[in-house]
């Protein structure tokens, strides 16, 4: 078996290692210390935020509209509630999305299709919104999943592990997330000696790659996370475009706190509302560890 | 005041307020400042004009004369006395030993009271009769009272105020072995961020020269450049301070020998080793050791110096019972070595190299390498008493490894390194016209060579290789630079330097449109010229000498900047990348004025200044959000441009001689940039941009055993982005973020505390032991503040702030062989 490499960019493995080098050096001799302190942030008035995804898989597909919070507020978000929200396809197809309850909205009869670009508009407060995103036409499968049983390691505990494999067609770019559930719901993590479930942590699945290193090769993706017999593992595997690809690596650093300079994520929006619109292809397996 | 003043004050007001009027509206101060200040330069340039016909006129008029030159050392150890000087008594005039010791004064023929000074050394005076030409070389004895020069850095009385030169510190190796640092880690780079307008980063190995970015400085370790300057993620830095003779750092008015970089010259020597004899030193201390030795190649003609440190932080990991940590790696070492030799009277070699590296293995899975080589050959030639030329051949390399090993018995692993390395020749001649006049004149070439990346898998891995494109530059440069007087009370030193840089092929050279993406590609065979940029980069200082002990100084300098530096962080990390300038980027200029006044006092006990400068930055280089600046071969793309300026006052006390020596800088300054791809525009301030920045130091001589030290440091927190808000994406809570470096870090300070003492000082060695603690009152000062959910309450978010170093105690033992 190989190690676990496309799970993330190469470079998340050198930064992996310089965080490990950071600790090391931090334990030996800086003493570093964390602090919880309280800082007077300048909030920003409220801004719409869009979740908003379709793809080559049934409908209906939602789309969330919230509004952002101040920082030191509740994680309670407004809905936006009485907005108008219509999709539209390169062919001239439009629907109008019904609030089914305050702030989501779904649609009825559309079916995204691979290679079409959509649109999404939204009438809300009296501003328009929109923005645009184009369903790649190549329908990437999960060829096989693997259970495996790993010995404890630097970067692991002893267990069961999965393992997808996927064909990358060759040359042309392709983008990734894959996405792991686990019976049915985002796997979670417990603190040591905690099975509370208010300790848990749910992954956020951002499992990102390009096919930079791998272009047209088998793409063998490790998925972290400890598996139990009986677990029944659904593997997603999202092919997405550049643009859509884009927004999740810098929502990324914008959910872990990012770089030298934080900025919110590359949206197909602009900066007239947070959140994106996303039209992905989504391919997906099933299987019970034994 | 002469009529003709008076004519040209009335038309600087004139021209203020034509200014106004024709505005319409009322100029900001700083508007005003910004035009006061592009007066200034060309008033600076016409100064040039006529400093260059003057310079004819004093060729043409040339009388017979004759000139005494030759080597000053230091009678004990052989080691070149820089900077000392010579002082013809009845002429009240003379001159200066170069970088090599040697000087030359050419003066007309008679008999003279010569002397030859240098601080701290016994002052010798000689009766010269001048009737011819004639060589004499010249030994110094240090002086017996040598508790007093525990900290000097003017070398000569009055330099700082006489000298043309403004916008410049020097170190001696003496200086810092009294200051406290870190772990004992005596460290130049860490001990220059204690002066004014030099800005640092704690946990960064970057510094900040008067509001440019830290890839402005260049670094030199005997004349080859130093592409990384930091070990161990920047606490500490390259230069091992038993092997370093002296450095200079140049942040304004750099002499038109240097060249390549925006904002400053870092110029370090290394020790040319003991020409009287061989000696041995070391030093132990709670993370490395080092150890010395030097001695004389066939007495009197040369010497030769070895010196190496080596950390044993990894010494500790084996103590551990984890197999994984136990077989790790975590060090880094330095070697210097430099040897000189005379041939004849009229020539002499020298070979310095310096390799260093910093290595970390984490068990069996990874290994991660990164260091510096750095090789000079230099020759001098004497053509004449009048003539000098220093003829360079040096190399200089950076790279960086990455070894991902592949399960046991397969072949699946991974490699990446990068690199940069640069073939140079240079060429400086100077020439010793008369004591109020010396030329220096040269040429150089740099052939650059990129590696941005290569990724070599093993065979079983499933992955592709992936070889970025290497790249290629050509950098020459002509100069000439004059250091004139015009009479006692007035002095210049001009230069004027030609810079050219042509990207060359091979290569599939592509342009970018407004979003980044490829516009097109056009492929070039070996040795077309793809790019070239060049220009003139005119240098100008001035000095006006008031009554005795003081001066008013001004320069203007262009600096031209080929090379710039892509990395994720403010301060600096091994996988960093240089680029060169190509069809998409353009060099980097920077503009600087910058206005002195230098006052000395109880002859030359305490020195003064106070210097104000404006720095004006084109071409500068910032990222696109979200930018992918690692392992990409468009990483031209992810790049935007706009422009820079800063400004600022540097205050400087500095207490040369008594029991009690140090200095107070103070700094205040300002330094902000303006993107088109940054907040539509609006002008921000840049990360390391700090209002105040406070350093003092203080170095008590108690008695003969003991030395106390102590510094203390206050500034202004860096600029940096807070969240604006939060929202709720993917079933997670995100930032939201608002104009960047909106915000600021909270203020740091800290006091660090040193204490050394002298154990024994016998005829055959001399030991020390020496304490020091690092941060003295437990600040804990932010060094990053992470945005996160709360721990214990998953409905709330939080601000976290990580210190580092807090009470870091340490002890070093030294002895010397004699």
């Amino acid at each position: 078996m190989s190690k676990p490499i496309t799970t993330e960019p190469i470079f998340g493995k050198m930064r992996k290692a310089y965080i490990i080098l950071s600790i090391i050096v931090s334990a030996a001799l800086l003493q570093g210390c964390e602090k919880v302190i309280t800082l007077d942030f300048n909030d920003a008035e409220p801004k719409l935020v869009v979740e908003a995804i379709i793809s080559d898989g049934p409908g209906p597909y939602t789309v969330q509209l919230n509004e952002s919070a101040g920082f030191y507020e509740s994680n309670v978000f407004p809905a936006r509630e009485g907005a108008t929200v219509r999709i539209m396809d390169d062919l001239g197809n439009e629907e109008t999305l019904i609030e089914v309850s305050p702030g989501i909205y779904q649609t009825i009869n559309l079916q995204g299709e691979l290679g079409r670009t959509y649109t999404l508009l939204i009438e809300s407060e009296d501003e328009i919104y929109t923005a645009t995103s184009t369903m790649p036409s190549v329908v990437v499968p999960v060829d096989t999943l693997v259970i495996e049983y790993i010995p404890e390691n630097l970067f692991q505990d002893e267990g069961l592990y999965c393992y997808a494999y996927a064909t990358d067609p060759a040359g042309i770019a392709n983008y990734y997330r894959y996405n792991m559930f686990v019976n049915g719901a985002p796997y979670i993590t417990y603190p040591e000696n905690s099975t509370d479930p208010l300790d848990g942590k749910e992954d956020d699945n951002f499992y990102l790659s390009d096919d930079k290193y791998f272009d047209g090769n088998q793409i063998d993706i490790e998925f972290p996370n400890l598996l139990l017999i009986g677990d029944t593992v659904d593997i997603e595997l999202h092919n997405l475009d550049k643009g859509t690809y884009d927004y999740y690596r810098t929502l990324v650093e914008a959910i872990y706190g990012g770089g030298v300079a934080p900025a919110n994520p590359i949206s197909n929006f602009g900066d007239s509302a947070l959140g994106y619109f996303g039209a992905i292809s989504i391919q997906s397996r099933q299987m019970v560890v034994e | 005041m002469s009529p003709n003043l008076v004519y040209k004050q009335h038309r600087w007001v004139y021209a203020f307020l034509q200014m106004e009027q024709s505005n319409g509206k009322r100029s900001s101060p700083i508007a005003l400042f910004k035009y006061l200040c592009s007066k200034i330069k060309r008033f600076m340039l016409r100064i040039l004009i006529l400093f260059i016909s003057f310079f004819i006129a004093n060729l043409s008029f040339a009388q017979e004369k004759f000139t005494l030159s030759g080597y000053i050392q230091d009678a004990v150890d052989g080691e070149e006395l820089i900077g000392s000087t010579v002082f013809f008594k009845e002429l009240a005039s003379g001159g200066s030993a170069n970088v090599y010791g040697f000087y030359s004064v050419t003066v007309p023929s008679g008999t003279y009271a010569v002397e030859f000074r240098f601080l701290g050394y016994e002052t010798l005076s000689k009766t010269i009769i001048l009737d011819k030409s004639q060589k004499l070389n010249i030994e110094l004895t240090p002086s017996s009272t040598t508790l007093t020069e525990v900290v000097v850095s003017s070398k000569v009385q009055d330099a700082n105020v006489r000298s043309t030169q403004m916008s410049v510190n020097t170190l001696e190796t003496k200086d810092l072995n009294a200051i406290p640092v870190i772990l004992g880690e005596k460290d130049v780079i860490k001990t220059i961020q204690l002066l004014p307008g030099i800005k640092s980063s704690e946990g960064g190995g970057g510094f900040f020269v008067r509001g440019g970015s830290a890839d402005q400085n260049l670094i030199l370790l005997d004349e080859a450049p130093v592409y990384n300057a930091s070990h161990l993620l920047g606490f500490f830095s390259v230069f091992n301070s038993d092997a370093i003779k002296d450095l200079t750092i140049y942040k304004g008015h750099i002499p038109a020998e240097y060249g390549g970089r925006a904002s400053s010259v870092l110029d370090i020597k290394m020790n040319d080793g003991n020409s009287k004899r061989t000696n041995v030193s070391a030093g132990i201390g709670l993370i490395s050791s080092r150890a010395t030795i030097e001695g004389p190649i066939v007495k009197g003609k040369g010497s030769w110096i070895i010196s190496g440190r080596r950390t044993y932080l990894d010494l500790f990991l084996k103590l551990s019972n984890n197999a994984d940590i136990n077989k790790s790696q975590l060090y880094f070492y330095d070697l210097n070595a430099k040897a000189n030799y005379r041939i004849g009277k009229n020539d002499r070699i020298f070979l310095s190299g310096y390799f260093g590296r910093d290595k970390f293995g984490f068990s069996d899975v990874f290994g991660f390498d990164w260091g510096n080589l750095t090789g000079t050959a230099r020759w001098n030639h004497l053509f004449s008493d009048k003539l000098f030329l220093n003829s360079t051949f040096l190399v200089s390399d950076y790279n960086y490894n990455v070894e991902i090993f592949g399960d046991e018995g397969q072949d699946n692993g991974f490699n990446i390194t990068s690199s940069i390395r640069d073939y140079s020749l240079k060429e400086d001649f100077s020439y010793y016209l008369n004591p109020s006049n010396t030329i220096k004149f040269g040429a150089n070439g740099i052939y650059h060579t990129f590696v941005p990346g290569e990724f070599v898998p093993g065979a079983q891995s499933g992955l592709n290789e992936l070889i970025l494109q290497e790249k290629y530059a050509w950098e020459t440069a002509a100069y000439v630079s004059d250091d004139i007087s015009f009479s006692d009370k007035v002095k210049a030193s001009a230069g004027l330097r030609y810079s050219l840089f042509s990207q060359i092929g091979p290569g599939d050279i592509k342009t970018y449109d407004a979003d980044g993406d490829i516009a097109s590609s056009t492929r070039y065979i070996k040795g077309d010229v793809v790019k070239t940029y060049g220009g003139l980069e005119p240098r100008l200082g001035l000095t006006f000498l008031l009554e005795k002990e003081s001066s008013i100084k001004a320069s203007y300098g262009r600096n031209r900047q080929y090379l710039h530096l892509i990395s994720n962080s403010t301060t600096g990390t091994p996988i960093d990348l240089w680029i060169p300038s190509s069809n998409n980027v353009k060099p980097q200029i920077a503009d600087q004025i910058a206005l002195g006044y230098f006052r000395n006092f109880k002859e030359n006990a305490y020195e003064t200044s106070l210097e104000i400068y404006y720095k004006d930055m084109k071409n500068q280089v910032d990222y696109r959000t979200g930018a992918e600046l690692v392992f990409n071969e468009d990483v031209e793309s992810q790049l935007l441009f706009g422009k820079g300026w800063s400004y600022g006052a540097e205050l400087y006390v500095k207490k040369n001689i008594g029991d009690l020596t140090g200095w107070v800088s103070y700094t205040w300054a300002k330094t902000e940039r303006k993107f088109d791809g940054v907040d539509y525009g609006e002008k921000y301030a840049a990360s390391w941009d700090r209002r105040h920045d406070l350093s003092i130091v203080g170095i008590y001589q108690l008695n003969k055993k003991w030395t106390l030290s102590g510094a203390f440091v206050y500034r202004t927190g860096n600029a940096i982005t807070y969240p604006i808000g939060k929202y709720e994406v993917d079933d997670q809570v995100a930032f939201r973020y608002g104009k960047r470096n909106a915000d600021r870090l909270p203020d740091y300070h800290r006091l660090d505390l040193g204490a050394t003492k002298q154990i024994k000082n016998t005829d055959r060695y001399e030991s020390s032991l020496s304490f020091s603690l690092y941060n003295a009152y437990g600040r804990k000062n932010a060094w990053i503040i992470n945005f996160r959910e709360d721990p214990d309450d998953a409905s709330k978010t939080q601000a976290v702030k990580v210190s580092l170093f807090t009470f870091v105690p340490s002890i070093t033992y030294s002895i010397k062989f004699k």
